[in-house]
């Protein structure tokens, strides 16, 4: 177990940065990936891999998908902008704007391209969708998932077709041959982390998450994660999950065996009424920082220095407590956010006259 | 200068040579294309002879619902047909603008032709509220779910603004119910579940000693669905809906089992009436209450609710044996107020559990 009482050591921020951006390339057996239709029930969350592998949440099927690109030609590192994304959306897909939602962006680190998982409509029988953005040219592409070299696994005991079932899959991220994705399932503690190796073997290892909500004053296992990012703390790998009404809490990944109820340890809480809604970790003059985009409070740059040395919140507070953060004053309505090489991120904005895709310098 | 001049022309040749205008028709889905075609059809031959690759014929036949942006889709050409095959099923009620312009092989400037078609919305009855839960004329001060049962398949996201409880003066209660990260819908969406802001209900919390209930005791409140309202297809409610609520006491008691009243069926197909100790929770009735045989085999049949959620009704597909059934109330089964078996909703804290009777017992003596 990680001690919370431990010193840290002078390397141990360095350590963090320098593990906080990157994945372990490790290998990716295509082999396994069979060439066909991706019958899709819905998009949900989205991540890359390497080598242009796209992973695809489907919480209606309760499924991940990995589906090769064959986008993995790196160009050179150009900003992505794209205005009036949901009026081009809405054109392509011959609905109203307000028909169209955009479920999660995510940047292909192979190509450095941004790809949009969409639905198409708001009803049962909504469409599910992949877009490529053409950074040069603002334009938008389907990516046909018709014929593609994918293959899929289910994720076992997913909460209940119905109410909350959107919620079977909030968040997913690739890191060193594993998928990790947050959401709900039918079990005990409903909110659930899986840890599933890739290439797929059929195994997943699911395990329920216990937090402590200083907001609540109370301990947690009901609401999902909202999302989440890879962290190495120290040589450990960590994740660090944010909730609605703000809490940050790390999670130690050698925790997530099969069955096993993990308690995570909370390091912020950054206000109620809000949902956060996308987060990456990145490293800026040396200083570890993880920027975080939400429903009602804006973007916030939260510093990581100092993350071992935060003492876990186990008793109410009134309003905020641990990690320092700034609020991004000239960020509004991002929605969603991801890197784009180390120094960028590309960020999903809503304003009042509509969606577009900037890119910024990580602040 | 030769070139425009010699090509002006033959642009009034393409629409000429047949005698008729090229006239487009949308043709509805087949095996080769599923989502229908938008088809110019009476294109000259020379016209098509002229047409070079796909690049040209997208310039040609433009469909789209921005007039400038064309839809997702494939071109092609069969006989003197250039159609368009979209991706998707054109949108009901959506307007689509099919621009033909075939100056592009030529050059002649000749002004496109342009049609506007809107695709049927769907030969379905306007949606309607079929039935709000509790479906009670007075409920608990503490009420904490609402199910909104449509009559067709709704959208999402349309609950913020358009669902609001206004107080007797026709105010809107602020912030009545919870702000969900994900509306609560069931699968074919037309079944809405709404939250009370637990803060405002569970006695102690912060909001509900700062604001107070979103319901009081004694008041008449009214909740409303408005008028635009959609459902997938786009149709609206058309008139809002509204249900007047009387609020009576808070219920801050655990279900009791024990106060139901069972009446057995005695017949083979008869009706097994449980008459409840108050109004329970409408979706959890049917799932959380079983039936088992003394030998613990489960009854299989159908739950009906009725009499403002306080009776529960159970026809069995087969006929019932004589002697003794046992009924199990779930532990999930809440009342209105999220009250079980063995708790109270918002039971102060470290208020340990109750163990719940387990089951009722009744007997089928067929006299």
């Amino acid at each position: 177990m990680f001690s919370w009482n431990s010193r840290r050591s002078i390397c141990s921020w360095v350590m963090v940065l320098a593990l906080v951006s990157d994945f372990a390339a490790g290998p990716v057996e295509a082999e396994e990936l069979k060439t066909g239709k991706v019958e899709l029930q819905s998009a949900g969350p989205i991540t890359f891999g390497p080598k242009g592998v796209l992973f695809l949440g489907d919480p209606k099927a309760a499924k991940i998908y990995a589906i090769e690109t064959s986008d993995k030609d790196s160009g050179p590192l150009a900003p992505v902008t794209v205005g009036e994304l949901d009026s081009k959306l809405a054109a392509l897909l011959g609905v109203k704007s307000a028909d169209v939602v955009i479920n999660d962006l995510a940047v292909n680190p192979a190509s450095n391209q941004v790809y949009l998982s969409v639905s198409r409509g708001k009803g049962p029988s909504a469409i599910p969708v992949v877009f490529v953005v053409d950074g040069k040219a603002g334009g938008l592409k389907e990516f046909s998932l018709d014929n593609v070299p994918h293959a899929s696994i289910e994720l076992g005991n997913p909460v209940a077709p119905g109410n909350k079932r959107l919620e079977a899959i909030t968040g997913i991220k690739f890191v060193k041959n594993k998928i990790y994705v947050a959401g709900l399932s039918n079990e005990e503690f409903a909110s659930t982390l899986r840890s599933i190796p890739y290439p797929f073997t059929g195994k997943v290892a699911s395990s329920g998450i216990q937090i402590y909500h200083g907001a609540h004053g109370k301990f947690e296992t009901a609401a999902p994660v909202r999302t989440f990012t890879p962290l190495d703390v120290n040589g450990k790998e960590e994740i660090l999950a944010a909730y609605t009404c703000t809490p940050l809490v790390r999670i130690p990944v050698s925790e997530l065996q099969d069955g096993a109820k993990v308690k995570g340890t909370t390091v912020a809480e950054l206000g109620n009424r809000n949902r956060p809604l996308d987060i990456v970790t990145y490293s800026k003059d040396s200083r570890p920082f993880a920027l975080m985009a939400n429903s009602a409070r804006g973007v916030m740059k939260v510093s990581l220095e100092d993350i071992e040395k935060i003492d876990a919140i186990v008793e109410r507070i009134q309003d905020k407590a641990g990690l320092k953060y700034d609020t991004l004053s000239d960020l509004k309505g991002v929605e969603h956010l991801d890197k784009l090489g180390d120094a960028h991120a590309v960020l999903l904005v809503r304003s009042p006259k509509g969606l577009n895709i900037q890119t910024i310098p990580l602040p | 200068m030769m070139f425009p001049m010699m090509i002006a022309p033959l642009a009034m040749v393409f629409l000429t040579a047949f005698g008729a205008e090229p006239s487009f028709h949308y043709q509805p889905p087949q095996k080769l294309y599923p989502a229908g075609r938008f088809a110019v059809s009476g294109v000259p031959g020379e016209a098509i002879a002229r047409i070079g690759d796909k690049t040209e014929l997208k310039k040609i036949l433009l469909v789209g619902v921005d007039p400038s942006l064309s839809l997702l889709g494939t071109h092609g050409v069969t006989g003197d047909t250039i159609w368009f095959a979209p991706r998707f099923p054109p949108a009901p009620g959506v307007e689509h603008t099919i621009r033909f312009d075939l100056a592009v092989l030529d050059g002649s400037g000749a002004k496109p032709k342009i049609w506007q078609w809107k695709p049927n919305q769907e030969k379905t009855p306007i949606p309607r509220v079929e039935a709000v839960y509790p479906t009670s004329e007075t409920i608990p001060e503490n009420t904490l779910r609402f199910y909104i049962h449509f009559s067709r398949p709704m959208k999402r996201g349309q609950s913020p603004g358009l669902v609001r409880v206004l107080n007797d003066q026709g105010k809107e209660v602020e912030l009545a119910f919870l702000e969900l990260d994900e509306e609560l819908w069931d699968s074919g969406q037309t079944r809405l579940t709404l939250l009370v802001d637990p803060g405002r209900i569970k006695r102690g919390v912060k909001p509900l000693e700062d604001v107070g209930p979103v319901f009081e005791a004694g008041k008449t409140y009214t909740l409303e669905i408005g008028e635009g309202f959609e459902d997938e297809a786009g149709k609206t409610l058309g008139q809002p809906y509204r249900k007047s609520l009387k609020v009576g006491p808070a219920v801050r008691e655990r279900i009791e089992p024990r106060a139901w009243k069972i009446v057995a069926p005695q017949i083979p197909y008869g009706v097994l009436e449980v008459h409840l100790d108050r109004p329970l929770d409408h979706a959890l009735l049917k799932g959380q209450l079983k039936l088992k045989t003394t030998a613990g085999a489960p009854v299989e049949g159908v739950w009906q609710i009725s009499q403002g959620e306080k009776v529960a009704c159970f026809r069995p597909f087969k006929s019932w044996e004589k002697g003794t059934y046992h009924l199990f109330p779930g532990a999930d089964l809440e009342d209105s107020a999220g009250n079980r078996t063995n708790r109270v909703f918002d039971a102060p804290g470290g208020e340990k559990p109750v163990e719940p009777v387990t089951h009722l017992v009744f007997t089928v003596s067929g006299k």
